[in-house]
């Protein structure tokens, strides 16, 4: 008998889940709309935020990743222990940026430096109108020194193009344009173009001549640099071979961006070939150029392209309002629990009296303890909505905005609240164990939870269970299998001995999980793997499966019942 | 002297001074002087030096209610504040002139005080102003609060009344929304949401006036109508600036790009609002509205040694439009310097009244202070702390900005005209083939040197998307080497243009008609600078090559 929370046990047993499910939907219509007419509303109020200089969006994902403080990376390019085309042309490029904007000859002496490194760069492919610079080291399948990258050509080209703009030498035009055409030029032409149709042309992050639309991966922010690359060169230099490349990539993209989304519009894919979801990182990173070509390029479909990606984004990562008025935000949260990938963050609550304040909170302060990193404390009486910003190397970026949702008395029957809560005392409820020998083959155990009542694990919030082991679980193999007998798995991360460890995982981020037609689950396998060790038997005890709906749950857990479990997070 | 002569003296100066202050003896008790920048906006602009205004409006030859309202205001005040019985004297005569103005529109419970000349689309007779209204209603206030007389406290009403009843209820006031009403400089019968102008400065002063009158009088109505009225500014103030809060609107229908007096006024605006009400949102609007003007006019320290302060800046470089300025030197000695500017005193050559050099300072310098002045009154605008830059981009910038200027015409090109030729109207185009944003940089421009006198120059700026945007340039005298320098954010539609870059610059040339032969327009390139220190380098250094052409009007302060 698998253990379900009670309630909602109870809820499926009297098949009044699906009700409920229709009842949920009908609140959150609801609350959309109501959100949708305050938004309206309070966009035509008067809403500075005072506390940021935002950077330039058009710029701000060419100098996202850098520092022009990290004097450790500057002097590995310029030793050429760090033979990285795309580090190359994104350090020299926002070396000459910030000092064009800060009048600082230092940094401008320093980007003239880089640049004169990559013309010296010794993996080069020089054809008649294009250079395409190599990466010297395998990786995956690419072989060193025969691999390229239409995101590092990207990065290259803009470099030299900024260089021109600030010194007029043409020499640095002539190279911007070569390393942009090898961009635009064909993958057997040393280019990363692939053409899918007539009119529309992938630009790989990851080329080779072999690359064909079979065996290309089409990661999806590789592709979008190129393509903001070329808008720039577009909108600076003009000319029909751009007016082109630019046609045909958003054509391109255009095509695919449906393949990027998980189905039900729970999350994106980073890349298509293997299928792999997005990191949280990438999300930002992705919306940066999307609304950096909004900024630069009048079609409106970039704008509703990043539009839809926060509505993506701000179901996931919510601003919950309970019952009582309180109000909760979770760092943790799609696609993994257990990977807070989310960049230095600056809170601004807009309160209705017209009051601003604000709450930064860095996720990998190491020196903080989880609930004080993940979960920032918005004391408030009534907020009218959280902006969220980025910070990375002092750039600032405007991620999103979020107004109170209000969880719902329905969604708040879900169950962790009450019953992980109760397991977490210390003690695992309904407990099993299995026995496990170092000579056990591969030194693999497995446990099987059968779900009489199966149930769709793709939507709820969160599932998981508590575990406690002898020895230390070096990794996780997950397998769900639905009614239909299809399977879909995925690996977590590893779990220390003789603790009480909590296990969160969201269903969608089993990567092929979305596109199985039937849903329901009814057996979970689970495969525990420990080193060797010399004792003869240790025992792993577990917990049955706990399933929540309710998002507020996590919160409450990490924040009041943290020191009871342990949750191991990358 | 002998003592019954002293003592007739001191019982004549004992009755002059009970005299006075049976006037006075009020002042106390006046609010317009418990909070001076509450009033500040009411005196801001008028002098009780100006006796030829004064005249005018008592012959009736001024027929101006905006500035007969605040004319009484200002010789009311000063007439208390320096215990000058002529001068309350004269504003009692002023408000005489108001009491038989003769272009009123009155119902039972409010008078409009119409102009008589038409402006615009609006018909003279028939189009009132909030702004005057409340300028007239302060003005009778003041007199009740002075001379405590009914006659006083019924026409401040009825004045104020004429602000906040609703347009078609003979006053200004057009609701935006439940609970919220915005105050029309510009108003008449047929004005709604559509139509209207919303102007901000003119808004801002009725509703300064209504919080004057909420304090006076104490009641209700008027706390009910400043709130509505707080409630229309909160819902509309970030339409006031740009999206990238580069610049501030004027106006919003149609979005005009603010003068830079005007940008100063609303800060004396809102600081008076914000002494009687710190609401969030007014304040975040002042802190930016002044780092707006900051970020134009400022202190620049370059690596070349320059450090100066620069008067001249955007929107419009040809159009000197700071109060006049006193700036206050404070040295880390504790000693200070102060300096007056005149940005109009166009007898002085503007290289000597638009910059501060204090390149001799460098090493003392602790800060500046930035007042405007304006007849007697003083307004902080803010301070200056020198930025300290490792800058040495100068010579880098110079080859790429100043090719057009040595002070003769670089890749000199010339077009030639004739009388008559497309009504008059030479056009020249220049495409970039790197394409420089011009809404960024600092300034950009061109040398000109014409055969015949240009009445007009229009400039379009096209970016890569055939985008455009354009604006206007003042006129240009002939034979004489003008430089023409711009500023991206003057133009109107730059600030939606998708791609700020820009692909080709059309110029019209408008000239006047001539008999003879052809004629020669010659020009230079168009050279862009992203450095304000190059622009100091120009009209300082190269002050006598070229002609720089000004707007010369004062300008209209409201």
């Amino acid at each position: 008998m698998v253990y379900l929370p009670n309630l909602l046990y109870k809820m499926i047993e009297s098949n009044t889940f699906k009700k409920s499910s229709g009842s949920i939907q009908f609140q959150l219509a609801k609350t959309l709309l109501f959100l949708v007419l305050v938004f309206q509303i309070s966009l035509s109020a008067f809403s500075f935020d005072p506390h940021f200089d935002e950077n330039d969006p058009a710029i701000l994902p060419i100098i996202w990743s850098t520092n022009t403080q990290d004097r450790i990376e500057f002097d590995k390019l310029i030793s050429g222990e760090r033979t990285h085309p795309l580090a190359l042309g994104r350090e020299a490029f926002t070396y000459l940026y910030e000092g064009r904007i800060k009048n600082d000859s230092d940094l401008l002496n320093q980007g003239l430096e880089i640049i004169r490194k990559i013309d010296a760069y010794p993996y080069k492919i020089n054809g008649k109108n294009y250079t395409t610079y190599l990466y010297p080291e395998d990786h995956m399948d690419f072989v060193g020194k025969k691999w390229w990258s239409g995101m590092a050509n990207s990065s290259i080209a803009l470099a030299y193009l900024l260089a021109y703009d600030i010194f007029g030498e043409q020499d640095f035009k002539n190279k911007a344009m070569r390393s942009m055409q090898s961009v635009i030029n064909p993958v057997a032409e040393n280019g990363s173009g692939l053409q899918l149709t007539d009119q529309s042309v992938w630009y790989l992050e990851y080329a080779d001549a072999k690359r064909t639309e079979e065996n290309s991966l089409f990661v999806h922010n590789g592709f979008l640099y190129s393509l903001l690359a070329i808008n720039y060169f577009y909108e600076i230099l003009g000319g029909e071979i751009y007016a082109d490349a630019l046609k045909k990539g958003v054509n391109a993209l255009n095509e695919k961006e449906e393949s990027f989304i998980l189905q039900g519009k729970k999350w994106t894919y980073y890349m298509l070939n293997p299928l792999t979801l997005e990191s949280f990182h990438y999300i930002v990173y992705e919306l940066m150029i999307l609304d950096a070509l909004a900024a630069g390029n009048p079609d409106k479909g970039f704008r509703e392209m990043a539009s839809e990606r926060r509505k993506i984004l701000n179901e996931e990562y919510s601003l919950f309002e309970d019952q009582e008025g309180n109000y909760y935000f979770n760092m943790l949260g799609a696609p993994h629990l257990y990977w807070p990938d989310i960049y230095p963050t600056t809170f601004t609550l807009y309160y209705p009296n017209g009051e601003v304040s604000s709450i930064d909170i860095t996720t990998r302060d190491y020196t903080r303890s989880l609930k004080y990193r993940l979960f920032p404390y918005l004391n408030a009486a009534q907020l009218d909505s959280v902006t969220l910003h980025q910070n990375y190397n002092g750039h600032v970026f405007h991620l999103t905005t979020l107004l109170p949702k209000k969880v719902t008395a329905n969604l708040f029957a879900g169950a962790l609240e009450s019953d992980v809560a109760s397991s977490l005392q210390c003690r695992l409820i309904n407990r099993e164990s299995i026995e496990i020998f170092s000579e056990n083959p591969v030194n693999r155990a497995m446990t099987v939870h059968t779900l009489t009542n199966p149930i769709d694990l793709y939507s709820p919030c969160y599932f998981g269970w508590v575990l406690h082991s002898e020895v230390e679980i070096v990794s996780i193999k997950l397998d769900m299998i639905t009614t239909d007998h299809k399977s879909v798995g995925r690996y977590y991360i590893p779990q220390p001995a003789n603790k009480h460890n909590v296990i969160l995982i969201k269903g969608m981020s089993f990567p092929h999980y979305a596109n199985l037609e039937e849903k329901k689950i009814e057996q979970i396998q689970i495969n525990y793997y420990y080193n060797q060790f010399e004792d003869s038997s240790k025992v792993i005890e577990f917990s049955e499966i706990l399933v929540s709906d309710n998002p507020i749950s996590i919160n409450k857990l990490m924040r009041q019942h943290v020191i009871l479990f342990n949750f191991e997070v990358k | 002297m002998n003592n019954l002569c002293r003592a007739y003296s001191l019982v004549l100066i004992l009755i002059l001074a009970t005299a006075f202050n049976s006037n006075t003896v009020r002042a106390t008790e006046i609010y317009a002087f418990k909070n001076f920048e509450l009033v500040l906006p009411f005196l801001w602009a008028t002098d009780v030096l100006d006796q030829e205004e004064y005249a005018d409006i008592i012959s009736g030859k001024i027929e101006h209610p905006l500035t007969i309202g605040r004319a009484a205001f200002t010789f009311l005040y000063s007439g208390i504040e320096k215990k000058n019985k002529k001068y309350l004297k004269q504003g009692i005569e002023i408000l005489n002139v108001l009491d038989n103005y003769p272009h009123t529109k009155k119902s039972e419970n409010s008078i409009l005080y119409a102009y008589p000349d038409n402006y615009g689309e609006f018909e003279g007779k028939n189009w009132w102003s909030g702004m005057a209204n409340s300028a007239i209603a302060v003005s009778y206030l003041l007199a009740f609060e002075v001379y405590g007389e009914e006659v006083h406290k019924d026409k401040a009403v009825k004045a104020m009344n004429g602000v906040i009843n609703p347009i078609s209820e003979n006053g200004c006031s057009l609701d935006l929304a439940e609970n919220s009403s915005w105050y029309l400089e510009y108003a008449d019968g047929e004005r709604n949401d559509s139509n209207s102008y919303f102007v901000h400065n003119g808004f801002m002063y009725s509703l300064v006036a209504i919080k004057y009158f909420e304090k006076v009088l104490q009641s209700d109505f008027y706390s009910q109508a400043f709130e509505r009225g707080l409630n229309a500014l909160e819902n509309q103030e970030r339409d006031y600036f740009f999206n990238d809060l580069k610049w501030t609107y004027y106006m919003l229908n149609p979005k005009t790009i603010e003068s830079l007096h005007y940008s100063i006024f609303e800060l004396i605006l809102l600081e008076a609002l914000i002494s009687e009400d710190d609401r969030a949102f007014l304040k975040t609007s002042l802190k930016i509205r002044r780092n707006i003007i900051k970020s134009e006019y400022n202190l620049y320290h370059d690596q070349s040694g320059e450090l100066f302060f620069s008067l001249i800046a955007g929107p419009h470089y040809y159009w000197q439009d700071l109060y006049p300025t006193k700036i206050v030197v404070h040295l880390k000695n504790e000693k200070t310097r102060i300096y007056d500017f005149i940005p109009r005193d166009f007898s002085t050559p503007i290289h000597k009244r638009m910059y501060l050099d204090l390149s001799d300072k460098i090493d003392v310098l602790d800060s500046i202070e930035i007042f405007q002045v304006y007849n007697s009154r003083k307004y902080k605008l803010y301070n200056l702390m020198p930025k300290k830059t490792r800058s040495k981009l100068q010579g880098f910038v110079k080859s790429k900005t100043e090719t057009g200027y040595q002070g003769t015409l670089v890749s000199e090109q010339e077009i030639s005209i004739t009388s008559g030729q497309d009504l008059n109207r030479a056009m020249v185009r220049f495409s970039f083939p790197f394409r420089p944003d011009l809404y960024s940089s600092n300034f950009f421009g061109w040398v000109l040197l014409s055969d015949v006198n240009i009445l007009s120059i229009k400039i379009d700026l096209i970016n890569g998307y055939d985008e455009s945007c354009g604006r206007y340039y003042v006129p240009q005298p002939q034979d004489t080497l003008n430089l023409i320098l711009l500023k991206g954010i003057s133009f109107e539609n730059y600030p939606f243009m998708t791609s700020k870059r820009i692909k080709e610059v059309q110029i019209n040339y408008f000239y006047e008609p001539f008999e003879g032969e052809d004629k020669r327009i010659k020009f230079s390139k168009i050279f862009v600078s992203d450095n304000p220190t190059t622009l100091y380098n120009i009209m300082c250094k190269k002050y006598g090559d070229f002609n720089f052409e000004e707007k010369k009007s004062e300008g209209n302060i409201y």
